[in-house]
């Protein structure tokens, strides 16, 4: 068990940097997920503490020593790939056993673990096919079976599960949580899911071009994003963002920018006579069928029935909002309602594309 | 109905290609068999009767052909397996390795190819003559080389290119050396493409004519090819001994192709999609 450490970590493909002095440190033992839209850098870091990539600056440090010069088979990680990278021509035995036969392990030792692992993920009737005979959860299961038998340091996985279907992408999630807290191996997870980031990360890293946005608990990212990206990003279905300003003389409202007066008491705190975009959850709004005084007007665009909860998507203050509503709802589309924001919800960024969060 | 029209659209093409591709083969075959004076009866007898072995006795105890076969054996196989060697090691670089100039160096290894055999005959001989290697076996295998190794390399290209990266990437995090990636995971998944490769270089440099009556003019040199042709003399061709020597020089790659057949169609389409 080891902590990962990176200090002004820096990637240059030429003269495009893909990683910009990245510094963050996953604690032993800790399921450490990396989230973002492709093309965020969040594989390139991976990569790089596999050891795949070489390091154009700062360092990497596994378990207390820096690794930049070390190659990937005695870093002690193992990896999981997105395609899972089974090794076509051999056997699932064979497949799993082939880090331990390269290190020149001997065979006893060798059927243990191969045996011990497949006990772990249920593999032991499938040990002599190959993988071509398999299904995609089973070779997932493969993957993480060859990682597993290294017994390494730190796990590394990227995006294993984004080439399952739904519901076995559901329980897949639940294996892999349920093995980190069986194992307790440090892990890196990579993914650009972000319930999957939610639901399995002990801490999540946000990560937007090559820089990391925001690190924190699961909760706390969604409860306090850092930024309109981070808040955006993170929450399905995303949070509702309204530009316009501070109604200030008053103090008592939010002026959307078509105009939609939102009564709310303002915090006292927030900056004067800025473009200020508004956030709120869709959870946090409430439909209600008359006027009051703490509403705003909105016309049903579209209803969706998930079962346990309806999302009721609704024009209003020139954008579009997205409700989630646990009721069932009989609403239509061009309906008229109110929404009722939850008022100590409500949250206040810079109205610039990656806007901070201003004091709440 | 509709249907067994299109067969018949289908299948009436194919059968007249059948026949021309097939015909000169068995009329070789047939032919073979037949005592020189059916060779040229008119209108042709179609079956030799009765059939006779002279033709081959003939061929196998009384020509230079056996001593030929195993020239020609000895040079293909030769020059198969070290074009192999080669083109294992540097279309695997091509493939994987991003280096400066190697478009360059892909396209040059085609243009060499492109040269017309003619042209570099003179420039070869010098080069061999010079090396002492005019009439030896290693002097046509390294010849033969310059004839394989440039499609060799391209085939293999495409197939190497053909495997995910992350498989070598998961090998080199399991522990593997660069050539134990190459060696325990590339190129048992490239088999087809071996085989191809190996079928190719074989009958190109079984079948060749020109470097083998330039470089090996001996009579313990020389290869099937100009066996074949020695049965025609300035005033009279033994047919029935070129049709015999034909057959046997015919008999080795038609078990080649019959033994890898399938591999090679699976090859020919994979290399073809993903090169």
């Amino acid at each position: 068990m080891a902590q990962v450490a990176l200090n002004k970590l820096v990637k240059r493909y030429g003269s495009y940097r893909a990683l910009h002095e990245l510094d963050m440190t996953v604690e032993d033992g800790e399921f450490v997920v990396l989230v973002g839209p492709s093309g965020c850098g969040k594989s390139t870091l991976l990569r790089m503490i596999a050891g795949l990539e070489e390091i154009s600056g700062g360092t990497i440090s596994i378990g207390g020593r820096v690794v930049n010069k070390v190659r990937p088979k005695e870093r002690d990680i193992a990896m999981v790939f997105q395609s899972y990278a089974l090794y076509p021509h051999m056997t699932v035995r064979k497949n799993m056993s082939f880090a331990l036969r390269l290190a020149g392990k001997p065979q006893s030792e060798i059927d243990t673990a191969v045996e011990h692992a497949a006990a772990i993920l249920g593999l032991e009737p499938l040990l002599d096919r190959k993988p071509k005979q398999l299904s995609g959860g089973q070779r997932q299961r493969v993957a993480m079976g060859r990682a597993i038998v290294r017994n390494p340091q730190v796990f590394l996985f990227d995006e294993p599960l984004s080439n399952l279907d739904a519901k076995l992408r559901v329980q897949m999630r639940a294996e892999i949580k349920e093995l980190h807290q069986r194992l307790g191996a440090t892990t890196v997870y990579v993914t650009h899911d972000q319930i999957e980031a939610m639901t399995m990360a002990d801490k999540i890293v946000v990560m937007r071009d090559g820089h990391i946005e925001q690190v924190g608990h699961p909760l706390d990212l969604y409860d306090r994003p850092a930024n309109r990206f981070v808040a955006g990003f993170i929450g399905s279905p995303a949070m509702n963002f309204v530009a316009g300003q501070l109604d200030r003389p008053e103090g008592q409202a939010f002026i959307a920018s078509d105009g939609t007066r939102i009564p709310l008491p303002l915090p006292p705190d927030l900056p004067k006579d800025v473009d200020v975009v508004l956030a709120i959850r869709p959870e946090e709004l409430t439909i209600v069928r008359q006027n009051s005084a703490m509403a705003f007007p909105a016309t049903v665009s579209v209803v969706e029935a998930t079962g346990p909860e309806t999302v009721v998507i609704a024009s209003a203050c020139g954008t579009r909002l997205s409700v989630v509503v646990k009721e069932r709802s009989r609403l239509r589309p061009g309906e008229m309602i109110w929404l009722h924001p939850q008022q100590d919800k409500v949250q206040f960024f810079e109205a610039t594309e990656n806007g901070r969060r201003l004091s709440v | 109905m509709r249907d067994r029209r299109r067969t018949a659209l289908i299948a009436l093409p194919v059968l007249i290609l059948v026949v021309l591709a097939v015909f000169p083969f068995l009329w070789m075959a047939v032919s073979a068999f037949k005592p020189l004076s059916q060779l040229y009866t008119i209108p042709p007898r179609w079956l030799p009767s009765p059939p006779t072995l002279d033709n081959f006795r003939n061929v196998l105890f009384e020509s230079n052909i056996p001593r030929y076969f195993v020239n020609s054996l000895i040079i293909s196989v030769g020059s198969t397996f070290l074009a192999l060697v080669f083109a294992i090691f540097a279309a695997y670089g091509f493939a994987r390795f991003d280096f400066r100039g190697r478009s360059a160096a892909l396209a040059f290894v085609l243009i060499g190819q492109l040269l017309p055999t003619a042209t570099v005959i003179v420039p070869l001989y010098i080069v061999l003559n010079y090396l002492g290697l005019i009439n030896t076996y290693l002097g046509l295998i390294l010849v033969y080389l310059i004839l394989t190794l440039p499609l060799s390399v391209w085939m293999l290209t495409g197939y190497f290119r053909s495997i995910p990266k992350e498989l070598e990437d998961a090998a080199i995090i399991d522990g593997a050396s660069q050539l134990g990636v190459l060696f325990r995971i590339s190129l048992p998944l490239v088999t087809p493409g071996i085989i191809a490769v190996t079928l190719y270089s074989f009958v190109a440099t079984w079948n060749e004519f020109v470097f083998a009556l330039s470089f090996a003019t001996e009579k313990e040199m020389k290869t099937l090819p100009i066996g074949l042709a020695e049965f025609s003399t300035e005033f009279d061709t033994d047919w029935g001994a070129v049709m015999a020597a034909s057959f046997v020089m015919t008999l080795p790659i038609a078990l080649i192709f019959l033994v890898m057949q399938r591999m090679f169609v699976g090859g020919l389409m994979s290399g073809a999609t993903k090169g």
